[in-house]
């Protein structure tokens, strides 16, 4: 039998507990209330389609920040730097892709599918729309009314879009470099650099590998935009690489062969490089072990 | 018993809790002839070993590089990651206040920028502002730095001189410019009022989930400032490649 004062003592316990509990949750919730948290999915859509079809995509965007009024924008972007990033420009999609430009209230911890229908009239010409999806947070109220800075966001989504009568665009590929180092110490792995452009009207991805003897490195599916070249990398288990070899104890010349077709399509572009593979660091310990050896003799 | 009843009683408050403040959300990618269905993974845990769903399979076409009846190739997401996981930014504030500055003593205050790029191949964030810091009736400006010697917004520069003042930014953490070579070296923001094109602060090329990085911010002011309450807001913008 359990005496008052015990009965008290547990009460105080489990009040003191539930109080920990319901007010940390309310503290994450403040927490996140005062950050700006938003993701957006899927972060690349690809779409060829022809003229007087239509297709309707969903984008999903996540608010796990503060409640924020969200403006959604498609403009055109730019390739920047040859590694896949983008600069936004001021140009605004053509009128055929529609989607609903009013600003929405997104609140915290909620999500959102916007709506985008692509449809290209008959007369619209076969090239590429290379777009971006962005939703911009708005400009919070200043409640300081101190010296402050504020913030906005944008977060966006990339979208290829070619235009293709037949399903069959123009499509070619060249070889800008693929290059290793002439001679390299055996123990050393070889790094390619390979930079491949696209001289199409519609973007591309590579499917190839470079073979050396019995290893091969699979070159990273990755777009190539039309008129523009990318630095290529490999892809290991869904993993991005540089293209380098594991194997790193080959001795004398080593014959590196790059193949690839174009997304699909049955030319296959080839390139060979010649690499000389020397036991130097090898041949340096060996000449000093024999110097030193001829020194102690002495 | 009552030992019985205490626990079922916490047991209970852990569910009700969970049940209330844990998100478990589905997301979807959608078309008139397709849904798929897959797992929030907003997490940022990175790729997911478990692939039950392919979704780099284009719809609408029976052969690939040619139309079937449909018109048209979708594809959504990265070829060579069979999921697609969300592109995610985020910062841990709204608003930074400096509060009252002081002449010739720097005031410093600092952001956590995050990006989970999982999905994507790569990721650009850029920064910019709509003007220099200025009062609300724009009569006075807290100009942006220009370092002890020289900077810009996209180059860095030293800046410790208690004697050389204005606004400007530091980077530290994952994807952050080399320029920034230790937290001396700050930039001043693009300012776009002046069409100056805003500047990259984090980059990758690779694959990155909860790629973390700190922006901080210092402002100087000379004993000549005039008195007021200065502001402006800072835009960032990510974008995952393609």
């Amino acid at each position: 039998m359990k005496t008052t004062k015990q009965i008290k003592n547990n009460t105080f316990w489990i009040i003191l507990f539930s109080f920990f509990i319901l007010n940390s949750s309310f503290l994450i919730d403040k927490a996140m209330a005062q950050a700006i948290s938003l993701s957006v999915s899927p972060p690349l859509f690809e779409l060829m389609i022809q003229p007087n079809k239509q297709v309707k995509q969903i984008f999903t965007i996540t608010n796990l920040g503060g409640d924020s009024i969200i403006t959604p924008s498609l403009v055109y972007f730019e390739s920047t730097d040859g590694t896949g990033n983008v600069n936004l420009t001021e140009n605004q999609a053509p009128d055929w892709v529609i989607y609903n430009k009013t600003p929405f209230n997104l609140k915290g911890q909620e999500k959102f599918d916007f709506e985008i229908l692509f449809s290209p009239p008959s007369d619209d010409p076969e090239i590429d729309h290379l777009l971006t999806l962005v939703f911009e947070t708005n400009e919070p109220v200043d409640l300081l009314g101190q010296n402050s800075t504020t913030y906005t966001s944008k977060i966006g989504a990339n979208i290829l879009l070619t235009i293709s009568k037949d399903g069959s665009p123009e499509k070619k590929a060249e070889i800008i470099e693929f290059s290793a180092p002439k001679i390299i110490d055996s123990l050393y792995p070889i790094r390619y650099t390979l930079k491949l452009a696209n001289n199409g009207n519609s973007f591309w991805k590579p499917n190839g590998k470079i073979i050396v003897n019995k290893e091969i490195l699979n070159l990273a599916p990755q777009n190539i935009l039309s008129n523009s070249l990318r630095k290529m990398k490999c892809i290991d288990n869904e993993i991005l690489i540089n293209c380098e070899l594991k194997t790193r104890f080959y001795v004398g010349k080593i014959v590196s062969k790059l193949e690839f077709t174009i997304d699909e399509e049955p030319k296959v572009y080839k390139l060979e490089i010649t690499t000389y593979s020397l036991p130097l660091t090898l041949v340096g310990v060996v000449v000093l072990l024999i110097l030193v050896w001829r020194k102690l003799k002495r | 018993m009552k030992k019985f009843l205490l626990s079922f009683f916490l047991l209970s408050l852990f569910t009700i809790h969970y049940s209330l403040f844990t998100v478990s959300a589905q997301e979807r990618i959608e078309s008139p002839n397709y849904r798929i269905q897959f797992p929030n993974l907003n997490s940022g845990a990175g790729i997911p070993t478990s692939s039950g769903y392919k979704l780099d399979s284009t719809v609408g076409q029976t052969v690939a590089g040619k139309f079937s009846s449909a018109g048209y190739i979708a594809r959504a997401g990265f070829q060579y990651i069979h999921s697609i996981i969300p592109f995610s930014f985020s910062i841990s504030d709204i608003q930074k206040n400096f509060g009252t500055l002081t002449p010739n003593t720097p005031s410093t205050n600092s952001s956590t920028i995050i990006i989970s790029a999982g999905g994507a191949g790569g990721y650009s964030v850029k920064a910019s502002e709509n003007n220099p810091l200025k009062t609300s009736d724009g009569g006075d400006t807290i100009i942006d730095t220009l370092c002890d010697t020289t900077c810009s917004e996209t180059t860095a520069g030293v800046w410790t001189s208690s004697t050389k003042y204005g606004f400007g930014f530091n980077m530290s953490g994952n994807d952050v410019p080399t320029d920034f070579t230790n937290s001396t070296y700050y930039r001043q923001f693009a300012d776009r009022n002046s069409a100056e094109v805003e500047s990259t602060i984090m980059s990758s090329v690779n694959v990155g989930s909860s790629r973390t990085a700190t922006i901080t911010y210092q402002i100087n002011i000379s004993a000549v400032q005039p008195a007021g309450t200065y502001r402006n807001v800072i835009k960032f913008t990510a974008i995952p490649s393609y």
